[in-house]
């Protein structure tokens, strides 16, 4: 079996994973903001629902919400450029397209986490800490390597174009 | 681009169709018609060796130079 075959696979199994995550998170959200019984892990960070404020819960919730939904779209966009990408239209706009995306994407959630962990930190402990881990870093490498790959894939299509276009 | 493709002022002078000289050096006549139009990004010299033998001229006959 080619290796993108199997890539396409992975990915199809772990995006259905995480719609089944979203599906489970989405029912649990009123749950947390109304009995507030929870000690949850919030990017690596313990919260104890109970300390937290309606308003300091409202924000912590919009940051995870946010930032999962955002790795939830580039995964969602990676499976339907490895998609693509199987089907043999190597150097489609699509792919090409969607590459530079994912790649903006992981930017941001890496960005995004560090941002999360300073606020999450502030209204937690009340102190100011930058929190970059290796996870940040990885998303900060995936997301430019995407960008790249884009350029790369850009530059493909135009050399296919000139040797189609070669009489 | 500034290389203009006169191949539609050969085939009138030879009064030959596209579609024979299509046959005749081995190439699509929608890659013909691409080459006429200007559209093609390159061409190689063995289409270009066909061209000329067919239409008996020389490739500046058929491609020319023109500054933007």
């Amino acid at each position: 079996m080619k290796a993108i075959n199997i890539l396409k696979r992975l990915i199809n199994i772990y995006y259905y994973l995480l719609v089944l995550v979203l599906i489970v998170g989405i029912l649990t959200i009123p749950l947390l903001i109304l009995k507030k019984k929870y000690v949850v892990k919030f990017l690596g960070e313990e919260v104890d629902l109970n300390t937290l404020s309606s308003l300091n819960m409202v924000i912590v919730l919009i940051l995870v919400a946010t930032l999962w939904f955002l790795y939830f779209k580039a995964i969602k966009l990676l499976k339907h450029s490895v998609h693509e990408l199987s089907e043999g239209h190597y150097f489609s706009k699509l792919a090409i397209g969607n590459f530079k995306t994912i790649g903006i994407l992981f930017l941001i959630c890496g960005l995004g986490e560090i941002f999360a962990k300073i606020i999450l930190n502030l209204i937690l402990k009340n102190s100011f800490r930058l929190g970059i881990d290796s996870s940040v870093v990885t998303f900060l490498i995936m997301g430019l390597f995407f960008m790249f790959l884009s350029e790369v894939f850009l530059k493909g299509s135009q050399l296919e174009e000139e040797n189609e276009l070669t009489i | 681009m500034p290389i203009i493709v006169n191949l539609d002022v050969m085939l009138a002078k030879r009064k030959m169709k596209s579609k024979d000289l299509a046959e005749i050096i081995g190439i699509t006549t929608a890659n013909l018609s691409i080459l006429k139009s200007g559209k093609a990004k390159a061409i190689r010299f063995s289409t270009l060796e066909a061209i000329c033998k067919a239409l008996d001229c020389q490739p500046s006959d058929i491609l020319e130079y023109i500054e933007d």
